[in-house]
């Protein structure tokens, strides 16, 4: 899985003609198969989709639009407070850090779920 | 029997599995297919899946990956991804990873990423994208 941040309004261009590579403007945050079938384990992206009205799924790719990433930092931080799980409250702080920055740059960000890379 | 045929007996098959063992986590999985079914589906290009399969295969190999039902072969390039809630499927090119969205096809199993427009060379918009590389599967009342 990926996940896509632009950092500025280049960076949306870049992420919106799909650039692969992480630039100055576009970070992209790469998740092993293992961590997002563990993830999907855990029902996080059920979680994602409702609160941010979206659906995340295997072999697609979803935006959570800039108005939804307070809701999605509010939801993974419930679901860290409510776990002990601590492998899941590592990956979860990943996307605290992710839906921080991309509040900060104000843009928003993208998730890309391929499962393994190779089938 | 051929690829649709598969296809909606895997699918039957699969929500039945996950039915009795009220596996939750594997349904609400498998809802999402559906609502980006609902969501989509007029925005998308019908195709037969069978006509699909036998042009781009020659032995077609049937997997389920969590909610979803690939078919590949090791001689083709190709992949096709079906939806196990929703008959949809999208294409991919293996010659591309699928780490990247540009893996995904249209139906005239070219690249969707770029469009050409006044005869300038234009990255398609995700919407669009998206549009041209989902497929609804043609789906005849004998099955």
């Amino acid at each position: 899985m990926k996940v896509y941040l632009p950092l500025n309004e280049t960076g949306i261009l870049e992420l919106k003609q799909c650039v692969e590579v992480e630039t100055e403007n576009l970070k992209i945050y790469k998740f092993s198969p293992e961590e997002y079938f563990y993830l999907e384990s855990k029902k996080y992206f059920d979680f994602l989709n409702s609160e941010c009205s979206c659906i995340i799924d295997l072999f697609e790719d979803e935006d959570i639009p800039n108005d939804k990433l307070n809701s999605a930092l509010e939801i993974t931080n419930i679901l860290i407070n409510q776990s002990t799980d601590e492998k899941f409250i590592e990956l979860a702080k990943k996307f605290i850090k992710i839906f921080e920055l991309a509040i900060k740059c104000n843009t928003y960000i993208n998730i890309y779920c391929y499962g393994d890379p190779v089938i | 029997m051929g690829a649709k045929s598969l296809y909606l007996d895997n699918r039957e098959k699969y929500k039945e599995q996950i039915r009795l063992a009220n596996d939750i986590k594997a349904q609400e999985a498998l809802n999402r297919g559906y609502e980006r079914y609902k969501k989509y589906k007029l925005l998308w290009e019908t195709l037969d899946l069978d006509e699909i399969v036998n042009k781009l295969f020659s032995n077609p190999i049937y997997t389920n990956i969590g909610q979803k039902y690939v078919i590949t072969d090791p001689n083709s390039k190709y992949i096709i991804y079906c939806d196990n809630s929703a008959s949809y499927f999208r294409i991919g090119n293996k010659e591309i990873p699928n780490d990247q969205k540009g893996h995904y096809l249209g139906s005239n199993l070219e690249s969707v990423l770029n469009e050409t427009i006044n005869g300038k060379i234009h990255g398609t918009s995700k919407d669009k994208r998206e549009s041209l590389s989902h497929f609804k599967m043609k789906i005849n009342k004998k099955g």
